[in-house]
């Protein structure tokens, strides 16, 4: 993960200087109990005593200024970490690889992902130090007190036993009676968050009314799952509170101290235990229980840091679909089937031996792909995607592109030597200068509201995107240009000297030229040219239904800025 | 924190509340008596010989039974009022979003919303009974104590009343700080994703770190001071050393209920991001308090669209300059050109979902960003094969409640039966799915492009609404694909006001008028003959 660097050695640092909070956090506590003993004894010694308080004064200052440098580097590590989190992500968004794994990765962590990087940036800027100076404080307070006694320590430590008794109790009951309840009642708040597609947040145009209307319907649907969570904790987890509540007084300050009291009288006087050596279990002992009572607070924090990392990383790094499974040995392509289309020697982009093979790409030409399925179209790019390396790679598919920052850059976005230039020539291949230039700011207007785009518009943007970048492997699904199969055709005849061209369709194919390759749920089960292909009863002849004859009806005037005919008196602009 | 928790008191009241502090003062006021009951019992601890003060030990395991007794009671009581926040706040929050306008529930107001998921629940939950609690010991108990130790030494007192008053001077001050870097939100984080970075937290990490750990530190001095004072009386002539030892433990108690209570700062900070975001999703955090952003006007009569002199501007972009254009009421307008994402702004416009910067767009005389949100619902349909939702579910849905009376007007009776015979398909498949070995079932087909044209058609037609808006600039061409679909598209359209924006090589249906959309004005094209 590219991006801020220096974290590592500021949380090294903040983790020592919170280690060196903590000795002076219980120092000064050790030191007040040497006033004590100081003053018990026989002949007191002034000076000693002042320069003891004054050690539990430094100690204090000392504490302070070792913990706010931790604090400060600890704090500057998390934000580091979040802006290196905030690149990570937006790196991935800003990927023209593959759109339907990351539209998929979006529906599952989208909405999260703000919320994880905060996440993160808390667990490594405050809830880790802070853990650590709990733990460290009760570890070297306890410690202490066994040193000065271990009998009166057990005593000491034995309501806070009690307590820990009294949880392991309900949590059992819990476990055993409630848990899947709860996770039901508590996920049922969690299933009711809103979940706005990535293209409607980058591009809201024509699809803020559904937006609403998705956030409304979900705050009123958390309000409803909220009131059945909240009678499900009061009337079950209410039932667990009697327990939790003496768990709470056995942890009290007051409980701690009857015990340290009552026990400290009888070993006190049967000779078992020094006077003065109670003085420390009355100071540090009322104290113990705060800490551990923090640090489970502390645990949930680190927790959630920590899931939050973990679906960061799976988001940030899951950049190409896995090998789906239908397709898994399925697409067993004659060896023939690119060497007709393509020019080139065939590339078998196999890389699993129990896969079987796969489909050949050419080296260069087109290869199309008619699937009879939309599902099957899918597992064929997903296939494809899987197997073919992200650096040889691009694609246009049926999923919208994500569309982010000024249009000229995300044009030239691949292309190392990319300006200006070249983004217009790469957008009037792919038919969208024009729409460009209108905009105030042309090619420098940021997708949104200052350019809103429709869905054609943003899949031109990204066939020019591809057209710009220089890839080996390139595959333009047809779904992504409805009712405009002149600028796929215009995009494969640029392409096709220079690159392998798949295209895939689920119906009527836009180029039909050269061998296709007939899929169904999957399986190839016909490949040949559209000539041989298109006989009665074939698969492919019935894909070629009414939907790939003329779509215009007598009675409707047809109104186009397409390349079929069109009455040129009635022509305008879409 | 405060507004929102004045808001919950507005609704709720405050007699849960009053209960349950008057539970929590009374315990740590006992909590108090105890600590000063540790004196006595300490000091005949400490003298040599002295018999074991089990009648003070028996007072203070009396005393504690006390405060155990109060907070067993306070337990439950706490964890209701932590339910009943809750439950209050996010009903308000959905009450709030039902009266907002479209344009107000955007991407941020969505992703603020979605960040009260279960964690955030359980940590307003917890609130009262986990924060609460501490918070008021802390002032409780040492007052309490100062007051008892008035009576045992009065320079011990007034020196722990000097460190208290200190505390509470460092306490504000820790306040302050931490509420001074305004860290951003996961929305804000979300936001940055995509968008332009913003404003970078305001308040740099120094005084963040200072408001963590200072009042700790200075807890530690305070019973230093207190410390200082006892120890100095003690080795002077002031007080024995028993008792001196005694009030040294008595300082370090007086003070442990603060740190018990600065221990809780994270889990305080929590609870106030998730206030923070309620506040932000209900209006509080506003200066002026919520605005009046919820408008409530009734649609017309009747009365044709005007847009007039309707600009938009973005970050000093001139997106829309000046368009100004009027539809007639029960008319179809087709608004075409390029590019399609101004029409779909255009489109925005017309249903208040933007707000121009300047001009307006009126509804039959009546401001359309006025109109109320359930107005805009019942009257205005938007219909696209891109919408959510159109699911076999849906299509079943509408199947099952198709008012009867609509059913045989031109193109709907074929449309439900088109739709009908998806479903049972669906169904069937689902079934077969069902009854198959597991494992061998395959993903669910959606509706095709078609029938999702059917679906929204419909459902817009089941609506009755006053104004229908059309998007298909997202997919194939309807009605050439299906003159079926031409046909329902008309039967919507039927004295309706209609706004169209059509899609790539598409054809037009019957229109009364075209609008042409080009760069940032749009311009009247062409009368089309019916």
């Amino acid at each position: 993960m590219s991006g801020p660097t220096g974290i590592a050695w500021r949380a090294r640092t903040a983790l020592v200087l919170e280690v060196a909070g903590a000795v002076a956090t219980v120092g000064p506590l050790v030191a007040v109990v040497e006033v004590c003993r100081e003053l018990l004894a026989d002949d007191p010694d002034g000076a000693r005593l002042g320069r003891l308080v004054l050690v539990v004064a430094a100690a204090a200052v000392a504490g302070f200024v070792c913990q706010l440098v931790g604090r400060v580097l600890s704090k500057q590590a998390g934000v580091r970490t979040q802006q290196a989190l905030l690149l990570a992500v937006t790196g991935r968004l800003r990927g023209a690889r593959a759109a339907r794994p990351l539209h998929a990765a979006w529906k599952e962590h989208g909405t999260t992902l703000g919320r994880d990087i905060a996440s993160v940036g808390v667990m490594v800027g405050r809830a880790g130090s802070e853990l650590i100076a709990a733990a460290l404080v009760f570890a070297l307070s306890i410690g202490y007190l066994f040193w000065v006694d271990w009998l009166m320590a057990l005593i000491t430590l034995a309501p806070i036993l009690l307590g820990f008794a009294a949880f392991g109790v309900i949590s059992v009951r819990f476990f055993r009676e409630m848990a899947t309840d709860y996770a039901a009642s508590i996920g049922g708040i969690d299933a009711v968050r809103p979940t706005i597609e990535l293209q409607r947040r980058v591009n809201p145009a024509g699809s803020r009314a559904h937006t609403a209307t998705a956030t409304r319907r979900s705050a009123r649907r958390l309000a409803d799952v909220t009131d059945e969570f909240s009678e499900f904790f009061r009337v079950r987890i209410g039932s667990l509170l009697g327990g939790r509540a003496l768990a709470e007084i056995a942890f009290s300050p007051l409980t701690v101290l009857v015990f340290v009291l009552c026990g400290g009288a009888l070993l006190i006087r049967s000779d078992r235990l020094a006077p003065a050596d109670l003085v420390p279990f009355l100071l540090l002992g009322a104290g113990l229980a705060a800490p551990l009572l923090a640090i489970t607070y502390f645990l949930e924090e680190v927790g959630e840091g920590k899931k939050a990392a973990a679906r960061l990383v799976q988001f940030t790094t899951g950049s190409a679909p896995s090998r789906p499974a239908a397709a898994t040995g399925a697409t067993d392509v004659p060896a023939d089937a690119g060497t007709d289309t393509g020019t080139g020697t065939d590339t078998d982009t196999s890389t699993d031996a129990d896969a079987g093979p796969v489909l050949v790409l050419p080296e260069r030409g087109v290869l199309t792909v008619v699937a009879t399925t939309e599902q099957g179209a899918d597992a064929v790019i997903d296939r494809i995607t899987a197997d073919t390396p992200a650096e040889r790679f691009a694609a246009v598919e049926a999923d919208p592109a994500v569309v982010i920052g000024p249009i000229g850059a995300y044009i030239t976005a691949d292309r190392a030597d990319g300006g200006a230039e070249e983004a217009e020539r790469a957008a009037r291949l792919a038919g969208c200068h024009a729409s460009i230039a209108v905009l105030p700011r042309g090619y420098d207007a940021v997708v949104g509201t200052e350019a809103p785009r429709s869905y054609p518009e943003t899949q031109r943007l990204a066939l020019a995107r591809l057209l710009a970048a220089d890839r080996e492997v390139v595959l333009l699904d047809q779904r992504a240009f409805p009712g405009d199969p002149d600028t796929l055709r215009a995009a494969v005849a640029e392409l096709r000297e220079r690159a392998a061209v798949v295209v895939v369709a689920t119906g009527p194919p836009a180029v039909a030229e050269g061998r296709l390759v007939v899929t169904d749920a999957g399986q190839v089960v016909a490949s040949g040219t559209h000539e041989e292909l298109a006989g009665p009863d074939s698969p492919y002849a019935g894909l070629l239904g009414p939907a790939g004859h003329s779509r215009r009806d007598a009675g409707a005037a047809a109104w186009s800025t397409a390349s079929a005919g069109v009455p040129a008196s009635q022509e305008v602009s879409r | 924190m405060r507004p929102v928790l004045a808001h919950f008191l507005q609704v709720s009241g405050r007699r849960a509340l009053t209960s349950l502090c008057l539970f929590l003062l009374l315990g740590a006021i006992t909590q108090g008596i105890a600590f000063a009951l540790v004196v006595p019992i300490t000091e005949d601890l400490l003298t040599p010989d002295a018999a074991v003060p089990w009648t003070w030990i028996a007072a203070f395991a009396a005393v504690g039974l006390v405060h155990a007794v109060l907070h067993y009671r306070s337990v439950p009581m706490g964890n209701d009022l932590g339910a009943d926040l809750v439950t209050v706040l996010h009903r308000a929050v959905a009450e709030r979003a039902e009266k907002l306008p479209n344009r107000a529930l955007g991407a941020g107001y969505s992703d603020r919303l979605a960040a009260l998921d279960g964690t955030a629940v359980v940590v307003l939950m917890g609130l009262p009974a986990h924060v609460l609690r501490p918070a008021v010991a802390a002032v409780a108990t040492p007052l309490t104590v100062i007051l008892i130790s008035a009576f045992l030494d009065l320079r011990v007192a007034l020196t722990l009343a000097a460190g208290l008053v200190l505390l509470a001077l460092c306490a504000l001050l820790v306040a302050r700080l931490l509420a001074r870097r305004e860290e951003p939100d996961g929305a804000e984080w979300l936001r940055r994703t995509y968008e332009r970075p913003g404003a970078q937290p305001s308040g740099g990490l120094l005084p963040a770190a200072t408001g963590e750990v200072l009042l700790w530190r200075v807890v530690e001095l305070a019973a230093c001071a207190a410390v200082g004072v006892c120890a100095a009386l003690a080795s002077g002539d002031g007080l024995s050393a028993t008792k001196g030892v005694a009030l040294v433990v008595l300082s370090v108690l007086t003070y442990r209920p603060m740190m018990e209570a600065v221990l809780l700062t994270s889990t305080i900070m929590n609870a106030r991001g998730v206030m923070a975001t309620i506040g932000k999703l209900l209006g509080t955090q506003e200066p002026d308090g919520p605005r009046d952003d919820r408008p409530g006007a009734d649609w017309p009569g009747r009365g044709d669209i005007v847009f007039d002199g309707v600009s938009l501007h973005v970050e000093g972009t001139a997106v829309l300059d000046e368009v100004s254009f009027t539809i007639a009421e029960g008319t179809t307008t087709a608004l075409v050109g390029s590019p399609d994402g101004t029409r779909l702004l255009l489109g925005d416009l017309l249903t208040g979902d933007v707000a121009p910067t300047s001009g307006e767009v009126r509804v039959g005389g009546v401001d359309v960003g006025t109109l109320a949100p359930s107005v805009v619902e019942r009257h205005v349909a938007r219909v696209s094969p891109a919408a959510p939702g159109l699911t076999h579910e849906e299509a079943a849905r509408l199947l099952d409640s198709f008012p009867e009376r609509l059913a045989e007007r031109p193109g709907v009776r074929d449309g439900l039966d088109r739709l009908r015979a998806a479903v049972a398909e669906h169904v069937e498949q689902k079934q077969a799915e069902e009854s198959g070995p597991a494992g061998e079932g395959t993903a669910a087909v959606p509706l095709s492009e078609q029938d999702r044209w059917r679906l929204a058609l419909l459902r817009a037609l089941r609506s009755d609404p006053s104004l229908v808006v059309v998007d298909a600039t997202a997919g194939v061409d309807p009605c050439g694909a299906d003159p079926r679909l031409a046909e329902l598209f008309t039967t919507l359209t039927r004295d309706r006001t209609c706004w169209l924006m059509t899609g790539i090589g598409a054809e037009l249906p019957r229109c009364d008028r075209v609008l042409e959309a080009t760069g940032t004005g749009v311009t009247a094209r062409t009368a089309v003959p019916n």
